[in-house]
């Protein structure tokens, strides 16, 4: 209480000192309006452009994996809205049961589930309607045909629980009641297709059933029964389900099991923890379990789906994405899926800031066409000869001319006048760069693909499908093709595929022939040559060669016909052949890197920083840390507070007098003030009255360090009591900026001392 | 209502004769069983002419606040129901008591019992007419003169002591406040004397223990529940003769033996009812396979009942999967359908020869195999996981020695070695691992993960030429936010349990451990770490 009343005492110095973080944002964002970082050989309104094409680019990228990922969950919605439908059905209920159960989805998705629950809700508001048209997103998705029949049932209606508005029982109790009883008022009130809801009656609050009231509920759902008989199922679906009060939720589920009756409530639990070991039986109790009927359903999760993901985007014939990702991002998605987190969200993380990146390059506004966001390509030669185009242009010819001189034998001679080219030339060129890279990243994609069908098959014949024999490796594989360091598998499965069987052969054939099969027709018109070896090899296969091969009795070795082998070394010898002309490194090529984000390192601290560290080490290192951060801070080498007192605490000791780190915070200060002092001088007497080049943190100190050397003059010893205060209070408010950072601790044992609780790296 | 034919005569004759005004009714075993009882009981009591009993049941757990448990009570005391077109309307009273509330407080809720039984004596009650009160309402013409007796009984009474202390001895002495003729009934699974309110505030209730049910009165309770008729609907999980009639006697075998394996375990009738349910159908179906065939070979239908010997066969066929049954429904790790569903038996398996019949192995349904705990988790919640085992288990004083990594650090693990022996020799000291684990703060465990992955995962990171000292990597790794986000994650999923209050903010949160030592042993053993070496007790 002292010192609040040593606040409101005028006698006392009052020293106010400048909230200086806030004042650095505010300059920050006047002085800071771009990030530019290739300003110097950009075009002019290079950056909306490339921006506008990352848009494109990504919203391409973005379509592709969610649709892949709602492919992928879509088993899984129908079997959640099956349960969902069929809970209080009878033919899938059990009878003689001691008493009726709670139904209770249990849907546990640890990679993120927006689309699953979207789906299902979807699915289950489909009204009647939508289902006779047949052209419905859900019914689509919904191709069960039991689906379909339980669909025929009443339409269900849904209510959400969120954990932030029920904290207790009765909050709880209020959303589940008011969900179903004011949210389908409201609808019917807007005149919403669906359900005829009962009529919202007036109810007076204090004569009335409590709104928490389960049977409140009950009343509305027996007026609703009048209304349409069988009435519809009240599913409620409680997101994020591990952060509900767990002692609240199990007196629900008790409160709601009583009105199973009257009331055909399903519970669908939106879980991000796995399936096992199971949130539901650690944290409930065994009588409240002992209500529910829980059917549990596992979204597919983990690093499977990041592969599937991966694969199907990068890696897959009938999809061309805008931006390859290069082997440094493809290395970090696996680390990280692997080591930290697998999930949807985190892969989309990762390669939206690729993407991001990687339209940070001013080239990278060739990434859709040359035309630089004109309409033609004469615009763009017009906008390419203005003079501040200049720059780009430039360094555009240097980076042609280095790649041409550097390709390994010479594999592009442009028929363009070096000497003096023209522009169109230029753009032209850049053109068949972009075909050129498309057609090798295409080859690849299919070499990639025959080689997994392989792979795949080996496996499925009981064979190794890899020189080291891991399987589980998959993920890895893809970095391995990236960079075209496939070779050693792709010999092993040349070498597996020449001691094949006449059998294991017809099948390898016929699984290799429908995929060719299978392409485009463009991509099927360009790997003529290896489906007629194909179809070459089916025919040189004797037929006989089939029947005859009964595994021999002394041996338990299938016979292999004599014929058989020299086909199969001839199918062998040219997978290896063929695989090893198809994948091959997509960092060659003229201007290769504008399609493929290559070994530009991943810009890892943004997804997963070290925020506690990098304070550590800004405090310790105050100059570096500035000088790294020029464009944030310019603080004209004057270190804040926190950063002398991280210097000054440097001695290793465990108790640090709070006294004697003050003694040499002072001692800091008042060398700087002195520098400070030393400069004023220097600058007035030089009479320039150009603005201070400090700013930032500066800024704030610097007035009050002016007057202090006018006033000195005259008046020094008063000043000199003024700064004592100042330095006080700036240490007592840079020692509970620690404080409140966590890097020093109170103790109890010594009043005056504080322990230090970060240790630095020596250095 | 085998079993409870003490429960039901004590009852019956004390609310016929003599009625306490406070009556305790503890049945430890099943409360769900003794409440269904006396709500029979009631309606029995009701229907008889001589008697004018309303009554109304309320649940500790479902009524959490006053106000539900008032209009609980009155509503149902005046057998009244709200109705939604009427604006759910709560009893309002007779026409004196009009604009009163009688749910705001303890005063309004003894005036509005006053009221009801006010207003029973001048026959004013008039059910909202939709219900079969017709009957009530004659009755309560005829009995004028006599007074009606009111009955409150409270399911789950011990849970008033935690939603409602102050409500506890008012209820106790509700005829006493109200001055009407009401008997305030609790059922509980706790003692009296384990909630009584103290310094004697509340009057002794007559108090009536119900006893366990013996073998018989479960068995012929559980009989009981065999259906009369079989069911009409079909069924895509069980053949529709499954409860048919004449497969009663065996029904009662089958029972016995149930009780039999699973008595040692649970003799809650409920869970044996749940285990029979799930189990019965799989039992039955090769019996049913077997007319079947006999009905497809075109003889006439054999009897349901079955002869002794195949009766020996079944028992003896399915006797190993009573336990697997009670193993996975009695902690619920599969519902009843789900499991009767995954264990059908194999097809036709009475016609094998006695010793060459497949054995019929209790199964887990698919949706409750999924991967494993070790599949699901990524490789750096298997390391945190397992640094806070040993945070865990081992004591805070031993982590210098047990982790520390400086010049003399076989010196100071060999000197943990030494004192281990001594120890051993003056005292029986159980391992921590056997005693449960010890809260940890989150430095503690971050410290001991920094050691696990310098030493067990630097070769796999990918490479940083940036970090040029010994464990700068490492330091680094340790204080990414990823770390944090996966130990809350863990802790979100229970294994890892977070014992500070989620809302301290100022000091490091700290932790326990949620995994067993065979758990971390096998998580150890897939992230090729020797886990002995680094706990301080090994086992």
């Amino acid at each position: 209480m002292t010192s609040l009343q040593d606040l409101h005492d005028p006698t006392k110095t009052c020293i106010s000192l400048v909230a200086r973080d806030h004042s650095d944002l505010q300059q920050d964002n006047a002085e800071y309006p771009d990030y530019t970082p290739f300003s110097s050989r950009d075009i002019p309104g290079g950056y909306d452009l490339r921006l506008k094409a990352y848009r494109e680019a990504w919203k391409t990228c973005c379509d592709r994996i969610q649709s892949i990922v709602r492919a992928l969950n879509a088993p899984l919605v129908s079997t959640v809205v099956s349960h969902i439908r069929n809970a209080y059905s009878k033919d899938s209920s059990l009878p003689n049961l001691p008493y009726p159960e709670l139904p209770v989805v249990a849907l546990s998705a640890p990679g993120g589930h927006a689309t699953i629950l979207s789906d299902v809700i979807d699915i289950l508001h489909e009204s009647g309607q939508d289902r006779a048209g047949g052209t419905s997103k859900g019914k689509e998705r919904a191709q069960d045909a039991t689906l379909i029949d339980s669909m025929n049932n009443s339409r269900a209606i849904v209510t959400h629980l969120h954990p932030s508005e029920c904290p207790n029982l009765l909050g709880l109790m209020k959303a589940l009641v008011c969900g179903f009883v004011e949210e389908q008022d409201a609808s019917g009130q807007n005149g919403d297709e669906g359900i005829t809801a009962p009529a919202a009656t007036k109810r007076k609050a204090t004569a009335s059933l409590a709104n928490y009231d389960i049977r409140l509920l009950v009343a509305w759902y027996t007026a609703l029964l009048e209304l349409r008989d069988p009435g519809p199922q009240l599913v409620v679906v409680l997101h994020d389900f591990e952060r509900f009060n767990v002692a609240a939720l199990q007196d629900m589920f008790y409160i709601c099991s009583q009105h199973i009756s009257r009331l055909p409530l399903v519970f669908l639990l939106e879980l991000s923890s796995p399936a096992n070991p199971s949130y539901l039986h650690t944290a409930f109790s065994r009588s409240t379990l002992a209500l529910l009927r829980i059917s549990t359903v596992a979204a597919p999760s983990g690093v499977e789906v990041v592969r599937e993901i991966v694969q199907k985007t990068f890696f897959d014939v009938g999809f061309e994405p805008d931006v390859m990702l290069g082997p440094a991002t493809l290395d970090f998605l696996i680390d990280y899926s692997t080591r930290h987190s697998a999930s949807v969200d985190g892969v989309l993380n990762i390669i939206q800031l690729a993407f991001l990146k990687h339209f940070d390059e001013p080239f990278s506004l060739f990434v859709h066409d040359t035309y630089l966001g004109t309409r033609s390509k004469k615009d763009a030669c017009g906008k390419l000869q203005r003079p501040e185009s200049f720059n780009f242009l430039d360094s555009l010819l240097t980076r042609i001319w280095h790649d041409c001189e550097n390709l390994p034998g010479g594999i592009l001679k442009p028929e363009i006048d070096w000497r003096n080219p023209s522009v169109s030339d230029v753009l032209d060129l850049v053109f068949s760069a972009h075909t050129e890279s498309k057609q090798r990243a295409q080859r690849m994609k299919l070499g990639f693909q025959v080689m997994l069908l392989v792979q795949d098959f080996m496996r499925s014949e009981g064979y190794k499908s890899t020189s080291s024999g891991k399987d589980e490796d998959r993920l890895e594989f893809l970095t391995g093709v990236v960079r075209g360091r496939v070779s050693k598998d792709v010999r092993y499965l040349g070498m597996a595929v020449k001691k094949l069987t006449a059998k294991e052969l017809d099948n390898l054939i016929s699984i290799l022939y429908q995929f060719f099969q299978s392409l485009k027709p463009h991509l099927r018109r360009d790997e003529e040559p290896a489906r007629v070896r194909i179809v070459a090899a089916n025919m040189q296969l004797p037929r006989e060669a089939l029947d005859e091969e009964e595994p021999d009795e002394q041996t338990e070795f299938p016979k292999i016909h004599p014929a058989v082998p020299p086909i199969a070394a001839d199918i062998g010898e040219w997978l290896v052949e063929y695989l090893e002309s198809r994948i091959v490194r997509l960092d060659q090529g003229l201007l290769w890197d504008v399609w493929n984000t290559g070994m530009t390192p991943f810009p890892s601290e943004l997804l997963n920083p070290a925020p506690g560290q990098s304070i550590v080490n800004a405090l310790l290192h105050p100059y570096d840390f500035v000088e790294s951060q020029q464009v944030l801070t310019s603080s004209g080498g004057l270190a804040s507070d926190e950063e002398i007192n991280g210097e000054s605490k440097k001695p290793q000791r465990r108790l640090i007098n709070v006294f004697d780190w003050y003694e040499s915070f002072s001692l800091a200060l008042e060398m700087q003030r002195r520098h400070l002092r030393k400069q004023t001088r220097r600058t007035q007497r030089k009479r320039t009255a150009s603005a201070s080049p400090r700013k930032g943190k500066g800024k704030a100190r610097k007035p009050a360090a002016d007057t202090e050397d006018e006033e000195e003059d005259f008046d020094s010893k008063e000043e000199e009591e003024k700064w004592k205060v100042e330095v006080q209070a700036r240490f007592i408010r840079a020692l509970h900026e620690l404080d409140f950072m966590g890097f020093i601790k109170h103790t109890n044992r010594k009043a005056d001392h504080v322990i230090k609780t970060t240790y630095d790296i020596p250095d | 209502m085998e079993g409870y034919e003490t429960l039901i005569s004590q009852f019956s004759n004390l609310l016929t004769y003599f009625s306490p005004p406070f009556v305790y009714v503890h049945d430890a075993s099943n409360i769900r069983q003794s409440a269904l009882v006396i709500q029979t009981v009631l309606q029995d009591l009701k229907e008889k002419p001589q008697t004018t009993l309303t009554t109304a049941f309320v649940d500790g757990i479902a009524c959490f606040t006053p106000r539900l448990l008032y209009d609980t009570a009155l509503n149902e005391l005046a057998s009244w129901t709200p109705l939604w077109n009427e604006g759910c309307n709560n009893w309002a009273g007779p026409s004196e008591y009009s604009g009163q509330r009688f749910d705001d407080s303890l005063d309004s809720f003894l005036h509005g019992l006053r009221a009801l039984a006010a207003s029973r004596h001048s026959e004013k009650i008039q059910p909202n007419g939709h219900s079969d009160k017709s009957k009530a309402k004659a009755r309560a013409t005829e009995d004028v003169e006599t007074e009606t007796r009111m009955l409150l009984v409270v399911q789950h009474a011990e849970r008033l002591r935690e939603n409602m202390p102050d409500l506890v001895v008012p209820l106790t002495r509700l005829a006493e406040l109200a001055q009407v003729d009401i008997t305030t009934i609790f059922i509980s699974d706790l003692r009296w004397d384990q909630m009584k309110p103290p310094l004697g505030a509340s009057p002794d209730p007559y108090y009536i223990e119900v006893q366990p049910l013996s073998k018989q009165a479960m068995l012929d309770q559980l009989s009981s529940l065999y259906p009369q008729e079989p069911p009409t609907h079909t069924s895509k999980i069980f053949d529709p003769d499954t409860y048919h009639p004449d497969l009663r006697p065996l029904y009662v075998h089958f029972l016995s033996t149930l009780y039999s394996i699973c008595s040692p375990f649970t003799t809650d009738p409920d869970e044996l009812a749940y285990i029979a349910a799930a189990h019965w159908p799989g039992f039955v179906q090769p019996l049913l396979d077997e007319r079947q065939s006999v009905i497809a070979e075109g003889y006439d239908p054999p009897s349901f009942t079955p002869t002794e010997d195949a009766r020996i066969r079944l028992t003896r066929l399915f006797t190993p999967t009573f336990t697997a049954a009670l193993e996975a429904l009695y902690p619920r790790l599969t519902s009843a359908s789900a499991w009767a569903q995954a264990n059908r038996p194999p097809k036709d398996i009475l016609s094998y020869a006695p010793l060459q019949a497949p054995s019929v192995a209790a199964r887990m349904p698919d949706d409750i195999k999924g991967p494993g705990l070790l599949e699901s988790l990524s490789r750096m919640a298997k390391f945190i996981l397992l640094a806070a085992f040993l945070a865990s288990t081992n004591p805070a004083k031993s982590d210098m020695r047990m982790f520390g990594r400086g010049p003399d650090e076989r010196k100071k693990r060999r000197r943990g070695g030494s004192r281990r022996v001594g120890a051993k020799n003056s005292a029986v000291k159980i391992a921590q691992r056997l005693l449960g684990p010890l809260a940890f703060p989150l430095d503690r465990l971050i410290a001991i993960l920094g050691v696990l992955l310098e030493e067990n995962d630097a070769e796999t990171r990918p490479p940083a030429p940036e970090y040029t000292l010994p464990g700068e990597y490492t330091e680094m790794e340790i204080s990414r936010v990823a770390i944090y986000a996966q130990v809350m994650e863990l802790a979100s999923m229970h294994l890892v349990h977070r014992t500070s209050p989620p809302d301290r903010l100022e000091l490091s949160p700290t932790f326990r451990c949620g995994i067993s030592y065979e758990v971390a042993l096998s998580l150890a053993r897939g992230l090729g770490i020797t886990l002995n070496d680094l706990m301080w007790e090994p086992a």
